[in-house]
């Protein structure tokens, strides 16, 4: 059963500064993922791996193809052309998305932050903030932590947080652009078992991962990226 | 008797006179047109063209041109100023009054077809077919919290009084009670906040329910309005700060030994303590002579 | 699929005499507000949108977009000159005191008097400048009862009691509820706007510009104040703001305007990520961060 189905997707930026330049995100990105599978983008750098990610979560517009994701609350979507207040809800109840860059509110503790979609789908703040904590402790965030602002931790604890944030709703699908990337060791280890056992709890996952031992521990199918040729003027 | 029948006895040459109460006939027409209106929205205040009054504005022209254009040749009149027949301003204007009409004067309330009144309403309440007329300095009740007389005719026209509730709140916050004295605001028919006229609290009361009609005149300001019988009309409150009458606590009028009229408060001369007597004097002296007759209610 | 609570369609305000080529000569791609023609100044035109239940929307732009205009004309303190507005949204208290269902219904047509009964019952606004929000010399629990008083409460002590309530949440201080809002700091002020605004459990909330040209850090006590409210509260809020800061901390999605019109308009992240217009893009990419 196939939760998500890439087809021919691209992405192109329009620079009107430059007066109107066209540059490639990528090109002619086509895909499959199954519930429960873990697919990875790999290529170097400049491919265009995190714009295929953002276009599927949202953040940036397609600008061809189509990507149809059977979801759960919706049936068959095609992500690329949903209404703003469907893609919240999709993001809200199953769509989730772990990046470097930690996007978190300031001034709201690191228990609070990871809590919060928790407490956006329902569930009784009490309880959200029990999770939380559980979740945290398992990614070895010291109990000191647990009040203090996330944005006063280093890249690690950072890192670890926004992947505890992302994963405490059990998404049905999981973007993952470099989970790992600011993690030692021990941690990556934690953080692999975790994804692992979520998705054989039915969360599937695209990821991008640089390293190759992290990639055969966690990716069961790899889609290679190719530099997409930019567009004559 | 009908004014053209007294005017013709008078044998008076009608050119070169005053008309019977002297204003002329088209003003107490339109005088009487916006009475009416007054009367058909009780509590909204009708503008109405003031004429010009052989008295100086601020003295009650208001309340004169309403009783002039009401007034016919049968009409008992009384005139009281802060509830007293005989202080200045209503013994001048009585002796105008009766000059331009010949009509008979009482100071008993209970004889009085119209009564003029300076800021007092007579204790004894009014009777079916009485008319109490009020001079008013200024008609408007807002005037406290809004200065603009386009605001405070939008504030009325769309019922926004918050602005006036928000005023009695910071009274109760600043003094633990309303500061208001006298033309203490009331909402009349559910509608209209309207201004008394400056009589005491203790008169209040007497609008809600009454069986007589109560006029409302503003000659500077140019404004009529009115308070039909048996009309709705509640002091503004709060559920938990309810409207009071003034409290004279042990005081009795000198004169007479009432504990249950509004009182003024005087120094006597020669003691140089403080007394108290009947704000209303005709009542005062009803009250006198039922005393001295022994009589038993 | 949920319906949205709130729906604009066609909104257009011009200050002036206007003329037939006001709304053709000004303009995004005329980069001018000012009719040549005529010299009126067209607020906004043509201005359609949808809001959803507990979302936070922002409306982001310089100054002539028109966002203010948009507040103010949702908050009826102008009148437009064409636009319709629905709600889908039910008050009884509201619908028998104006003698008429608020849904299927073209809010812009009421007459001032239901206007203002809509106002006072359903809709918070708060200004960039305390004292067109406030009455700076009546008492901060007065500013807070005002508006309980305009929704008919007559008790005192319990609108004593609300105004303690709202004046805490909003964090500040009780002891403080009787003096005037004149002698408080501006952050302050600001939240006690916002006690006002919540104080009839409004429908709508608006915030125009609330934190701009407060201090650094007092503007970040107002915004997460705003932000736990949201999040405790759920009222549904539009925020306007120049600074793309606030729009990406406090809304999910964000509406840009430019010259009276909305040029994009999409989730938050998506316009400030991947903006598509040229003048989005220029707004991104000037921000300081």
């Amino acid at each position: 059963m196939n939760v998500l189905s890439v087809e021919n997707l691209s992405k192109t930026f329009t620079i009107h500064s430059l007066a109107g330049k066209q540059i490639n995100g990528f090109r002619d990105v086509s895909f499959k993922v199954a519930e429960g599978e873990s697919l990875a983008l790999s290529g170097p750098s400049g491919t265009g791996k995190s714009s295929v990610l953002k276009c599927i979560y949202g953040t940036y517009l397609a600008s061809t193809g189509v990507a149809s994701y059977y979801s759960q609350r919706y049936g068959k979507v095609d992500l690329t052309r949903l209404s703003e207040y469907e893609r919240i809800q999709l993001r809200l109840d199953e769509i989730g998305y772990v990046t470097q860059f930690l996007k978190i509110m300031p001034r709201v503790s690191t228990v609070d932050t990871v809590a919060e979609p928790l407490i956006r789908k329902g569930v009784s703040r009490e309880k959200a903030r029990k999770s939380a904590r559980t979740i945290l402790e398992r990614l070895n965030i010291p109990c000191t932590h647990l009040d203090a602002f996330p944005v006063t931790f280093s890249g690690g604890e950072q890192q670890r947080v926004n992947i505890a944030r992302a994963i405490i709703g059990k998404p049905y699908l999981l973007l993952l652009d470099e989970p790992t990337a600011s993690l030692d060791e021990g941690s990556i280890n934690i953080v692999i078992e975790l994804l692992n056992e979520i998705r054989t709890q039915g969360t599937s996952m695209i990821m991008i991962l640089h390293d190759k031992t992290i990639l055969s521990a966690l990716a069961e199918t790899i889609y290679p990226m190719k530099r997409a040729t930019n567009i004559p003027n | 008797m009908k004014l053209g029948k007294w005017l013709q006895q008078q044998d008076i040459d009608t050119s070169c006179h005053y008309t019977f109460a002297f204003i002329d006939e088209g003003a107490k027409r339109e005088i009487r047109r916006k009475t009416l209106k007054a009367i058909a929205i009780p509590g909204y205040q009708v503008p109405f063209g003031s004429r010009d009054m052989p008295i100086a504005r601020g003295w009650g022209t208001g309340g004169i041109q309403l009783t002039l254009s009401l007034i016919g040749p049968d009409e008992i009149l009384k005139v009281i100023d802060q509830g007293s027949d005989d202080s200045v301003n209503a013994v001048n204007i009585k002796a105008f009054i009766s000059q331009v009409t010949g009509v008979r004067l009482t100071t008993k309330v209970q004889e009085a077809t119209l009564i003029q009144t300076r800021h007092r309403i007579p204790e004894e309440p009014l009777r079916k077919g009485q008319i109490l007329v009020l001079q008013v300095p200024i008609p408007e009740p807002l005037r406290i919290v809004e200065p603009s007389e386009r605001e405070t005719r939008r504030m009325h026209a769309e019922a926004d009084y918050s602005r006036m509730w928000l005023h009695l709140y910071e009274n109760i916050v600043a003094y633990k009670e309303i500061m208001i004295g006298s033309r203490y605001p009331v909402f009349v028919n559910d509608r209209y906040i309207m201004d008394p006229s400056p009589i005491p609290r203790w008169d209040n009361p007497q609008l809600h329910m009454s069986e007589g009609l109560y006029l409302f005149g503003a000659g500077r300001e140019k404004r009529i309005y009115a308070i039909p019988p048996y009309t709705d009309v509640k002091s503004i409150e709060f559920r938990d700060y309810v409207f009071r009458v003034e409290d004279f606590g042990e005081a009795t009028c000198c004169r007479c030994g009432s504990k249950n009229t509004f009182l003024n408060e005087m120094i006597d001369d020669r003691s140089g303590k403080r007394i108290y007597s009947c704000s209303d004097t005709a009542y005062c002296s009803n009250l006198l002579d039922q005393k001295r007759e022994g009589y038993k209610p | 699929m949920i319906r949205p609570v709130l729906k604009i369609k066609g909104l257009s305000k011009r200050h002036g005499r206007g003329c037939p080529s006001c709304y053709n000569l000004t303009g995004p791609q005329h980069d001018r507000n000012i009719c040549p023609q005529c010299q009126s100044v067209v607020a906004c035109h043509n201005i359609t949108f949808e809001l959803f239940p507990k979302e936070v929307l922002g409306i982001v732009g310089e100054s002539g977009s028109g966002k203010s205009t948009v507040i103010k004309l949702l908050n009826f303190d102008l009148e437009p000159d064409e636009g319709e507005l629905y709600v889908n949204h039910s008050n009884s208290e509201v619908e028998n005191r104006i003698g008429l269902p608020l849904e299927g219904q073209n809010l812009f047509t009421l007459n001032s008097f239901r206007k203002r009964l809509l106002r006072n019952f359903m809709i918070g606004v708060v200004y960039q400048h305390p004292h067109l929000g406030l009455r700076l010399n009546v008492s901060s629990g007065g500013n807070i009862a005002e508006r309980l008083l305009m929704a008919d409460w007559r008790h005192v002590g319990d609108m004593r009691e609300r105004s303690a309530e709202l004046l805490a949440k909003t964090e500040v201080p009780v002891s403080r509820m009787d003096e005037p809002p004149r002698n408080f700091s501006g952050g302050m002020q600001q939240r006690v706007q916002i006690a006002k605004a919540l104080s009839n459990e409004p429908m709508l909330l608006l915030l125009d510009e609330v934190t701009s040209g407060l201090d650094v850090s007092v503007q970040a006590r107002v915004l997460d104040l705003i932000r736990s409210l949201q999040h405790e509260l759920h009222v549904t809020t539009i925020v306007v703001s120049h600074d793309l800061g606030v729009i990406k901390m406090l809304t999910s999605r964000t509406i840009v305007m430019k010259n009276g019109h909305i040029v994009e308009s999409g989730l938050t992240d998506q316009v400030l990520e991947d903006p598509q217009h040229p003048y989005s893009q220029l707004l991104v990419s000037s921000a300081l961060t």
